[in-house]
C-alpha cells in the first residue's frame, strides 16, 4: 500500500510565484553618495531654541535680579516679604492684570511649542 | 533603531543624521522602482529619487503609519514619476540602460534565463510590468501595491495575473513544474 503523499508538489501558480521570486530578484543598489546628495538638498535644520538654554537663561536672570536686589536694597525680613508678596498677588489677580498674564503665558507657550497642533483635525 | 524611532527623531529635533539613515535604508528600493519606471534611465531615476526623499522629509509629519515607511516612499516616488512624465511626455528608452539593470551574471545558464526574462517582461503592458516589479522584486503585498499605485485592489490582481499568464510559456520552458 502506498503511503499518502505528505509533501504534495506545489500548485502551478505557487510554482510560478516561487520561480519568479527566485529569478526576478534585484541586488541592492549601492548608496554611492546618494544619501549625501539627498542630505545636501534638504532644507536647513529649523533653529529651535533649546528649552534647557531657555531655563538656564531664566535662572541666570533671576539670580542676577535677586543678587542686585540684595546688594542695593538690603535683605528684607521674611515678614515684610510675605506681606509684599500677598499684596502683589492680590493686585495681580485683578481682572486686567490676570488677562495680561494669560496673554503673556499663551504667547510664551506659542513661541516654544508653536509647531504643535492646538486642536484635532476635524 | 527602527524606522519609527528615526522618524520620531526627525520630527522632534529635525535630526538630519536620522533622516540620512532612513535614506540609506530605503534608497535602493526607491531607486530601483524609479529605474524600472524610467526604463533604466539611471540619471533621471536618481533625480526623481532625490526629489522623493526631499518631499518625504518636508511631509514627514503627514506620515501616519497607515502603511509602512518604504511603501509610503514608493507612493511619493510614483507621484513624482507621473508628474515628470507629464512634464516630459516622453522619456527616452535606451536598450543599453535596460541591459545595465540586469544583475551581474553568475553563470551562463543563469545569464540566459535573466536575459530571457528581461526580454519577456518588455513585451508586457507597462502596468503589468510595474505590478510584477513591485510584487516580485520589491516584495510588496497586493494591498501595498494598490496603496503605492493608487489602483483598486482588483486591478492590481488583474495586472499581476495577466502578466504572469503572459510569462507562463517562458516559465514553462525554464521550469517544467509551472
Amino acid at each position: 500500500m502506498e503511503s499518502p503523499d505528505l509533501n504534495p508538489s506545489p500548485a502551478p501558480d505557487d510554482a510560478a510565484d516561487t520561480w519568479l521570486r527566485a529569478n526576478h530578484s534585484l541586488p541592492p543598489l549601492p548608496d554611492a553618495g546618494f544619501s549625501r546628495r539627498v542630505l545636501a538638498a534638504l532644507p536647513p535644520a529649523r533653529r529651535r531654541f533649546s528649552r534647557t538654554r531657555f531655563c538656564l537663561a531664566g535662572l541666570a536672570a533671576g539670580l542676577v535680579v535677586a543678587l542686585a536686589g540684595l546688594a542695593w536694597g538690603g535683605v528684607p525680613s521674611l515678614a515684610t516679604l510675605d506681606s509684599e508678596l500677598t499684596e502683589s498677588t492680590g493686585r495681580l489677580l485683578t481682572s486686567p492684570a490676570l488677562g495680561a498674564l494669560g496673554v503673556a503665558a499663551i504667547s510664551v507657550w506659542y513661541a516654544l511649542c508653536g509647531g504643535r497642533r492646538l486642536l484635532p483635525r476635524l | 533603531m527602527t524606522d519609527s524611532a528615526l522618524i520620531a527623531r526627525v520630527l522632534v529635533s529635525d535630526d538630519h543624521a536620522a533622516f540620512g539613515e532612513l535614506v540609506r535604508r530605503h534608497q535602493s528600493a526607491v531607486r530601483h522602482f524609479l529605474r524600472h519606471l524610467a526604463r533604466g534611465d539611471a540619471a533621471l531615476a536618481d533625480d526623481l529619487a532625490q526629489e522623493t526623499f526631499v518631499q518625504a522629509y518636508r511631509g514627514l509629519a503627514r506620515f501616519r503609519g497607515g502603511s509602512t515607511f518604504p511603501t509610503w516612499l514608493l507612493g511619493i516616488a510614483h507621484n513624482h514619476w507621473r508628474n515628470a512624465r507629464r512634464r516630459q511626455r516622453t522619456v527616452p528608452v535606451e536598450p543599453e540602460h535596460l541591459a545595465a539593470l540586469e544583475p551581474a551574471p553568475s553563470s551562463a545558464p543563469l545569464s540566459d534565463l535573466k536575459h530571457d526574462l528581461a526580454g519577456a517582461l518588455r513585451t508586457l503592458a507597462e502596468e503589468e510590468q510595474t505590478a510584477l516589479h513591485l510584487h516580485y522584486q520589491q516584495g510588496l503585498s497586493h494591498p501595498e501595491i494598490a496603496d503605492v499605485l493608487q489602483w483598486p485592489l482588483g486591478t492590481v490582481k488583474t495586472h499581476l495575473n495577466r502578466g504572469k499568464e503572459k510569462l507562463r510559456p517562458l516559465l514553462a520552458s525554464w521550469n517544467p513544474q509551472t
